[in-house]
């Protein structure tokens, strides 16, 4: 019976799991070019907000996508750039918008750090992943012999991130990507509690990776 | 392959079954550890000499009895290494360098852990006191500076992980603004001008 019970939940769920949708939307300012054996990208997250902190996992994550789609390309890796023009690209110092940036550059050592990288685009990638809803209760015990879990839990998660593209040379923003993905996870639990889980997070790195792709290099990316 | 996000589900469950045996989880001893990068900036041409009264290398905060159920969070050593670091990349002294001296102390340490503000990030805050003075002892400057530092909550990683990156974060800042704000802070900025030669501001 408890098998039955348990089967037909799993089977409930499951019908219901990987529900996650994703939405990509790009605005192109400027035409772009990149030439993986020359140029580089450096891909930061925004962590200047108390309200959020964009995930290193997912700039890691949207790096690696680029990374493969793009061969050859050389993808900084975020946090040894910082490290690299520590004190710039911190949460107290990184520039903003464009003019900050251009006046950022007025530091020649600045300059010359990302020119000796071979710096051709800088992504900012702003937002996060949230918990936005959930229900449903579940309740464990251990007692002597053993223990277990029973409940159904039930959550909503949500991706919102926005890549803003700057072109380092021409001084410009040549474009923005924004993903929006939303899934929900389920959780029974006889005994045993088993996660069925709707990848946000990693959806959105997706939707995202392949988008800026091509926006970097159109007609290529594959 | 198992997704993070299903791990980091195993390892909630794991977390709630585990809970009973981890309540006094709260408590620890944590020493801070990092490295610090030297900053890109111009080197001013003065000699600084950094002067630490005898707790500022071995500084622990401590919340609650800590040698029973409280914290402790020792960031001596690692203030010790940003300032050195910080103050190494951004002074090359030399021969007849005008000599100042930096004399910062711990003026205030606080952390708030997700258990308390029901939020998903570990904070950490540093104020520091920094006095400069002239090699005659005069008071230049006396400079207060606040380091801010957060980090997310992430799938195995322990309190303690997360107090040394959020901690570490914050000396990142206070040494952003020591390299950034150094020479905009008024008073030093009239010593220097009034030391320096205008090239080599």
């Amino acid at each position: 019976m408890k098998a039955t019970i348990l089967f037909s939940m799993i089977s409930f769920a499951a019908v219901l799991t990987g529900c996650t949708s994703v939405d990509v939307d790009q605005i192109r300012m400027e035409e772009t070019s990149i030439d993986p054996n020359n140029d580089a990208v450096v891909i930061l997250g925004r962590r200047h907000s108390p309200e959020y902190e964009t995930e290193s996992s997912l700039i890691n994550c949207i790096g690696n996508k680029i990374g493969s789609s793009i061969r050859g390309l050389n993808v900084l890796d975020e946090e040894e750039f910082q490290d690299a023009l520590y004190p710039w690209f911190e949460p107290r110092t990184s520039p903003l918008n464009m003019e900050n940036f251009i006046r950022m550059l007025d530091q020649p050592m600045v300059a010359e750090q990302l020119e000796s990288r071979n710096v051709k685009y800088i992504i900012w990638i702003e937002g996060s992943t949230e918990k936005i809803n959930s229900i449903g209760s579940m309740s464990c015990a251990i007692v002597a012999g053993g223990g277990g879990c029973f409940g159904f839990g039930s959550w909503e998660d949500q991706s919102k991130y926005e890549a803003s593209i700057w072109d380092f040379s021409e001084t410009k923003e040549v474009g923005r990507i924004t993903t929006d993905a939303q899934g929900t996870s389920y959780m029974p639990a006889v005994v045993i509690p088993v996660p069925l889980l709707a990848r946000v997070q990693s959806n959105a790195c997706e939707g995202m990776g392949r988008q800026l792709s091509s926006f970097l290099q159109p007609g290529e990316a594959g | 392959m198992i997704s993070d996000e299903t791990m980091h589900m195993i390892f909630r469950l794991c977390s709630i079954v585990l809970f009973v045996a981890t309540v006094t989880s709260c408590s620890g001893n944590y020493q801070i550890e990092g490295t610090y990068p030297s900053p890109l900036v111009p080197a001013l041409p003065v000699q600084l000499d950094l002067e630490y009264d005898d707790t500022f290398g071995t500084y622990t905060y401590f919340d609650g009895d800590a040698q029973d159920n409280g914290v402790s969070i020792a960031i001596g050593p690692a203030q010790v290494q940003l300032f050195e670091t910080i103050i190494e990349g951004m002074f090359e002294g030399g021969e007849n360098a005008p000599v100042l001296k930096m004399k910062p102390a711990v003026n205030g340490f606080q952390y708030a852990v997700p258990r308390e503000t029901r939020s998903e990030v570990y904070e950490v805050w540093i104020k520091y006191r920094i006095d400069i003075e002239d090699s005659d002892g005069n008071a230049i400057a006396d400079w207060i500076i606040t380091g801010y530092g957060k980090t997310p909550t992430a799938l195995l990683k322990s309190q303690g992980a997360a107090i040394n990156a959020a901690t570490n974060i914050a000396l990142r800042d206070i040494g952003t603004q020591l390299a950034i704000g150094f020479k905009r802070q008024p008073s030093i900025s009239l010593w220097l001008s009034n030391n320096l030669e205008a090239s080599q501001l």
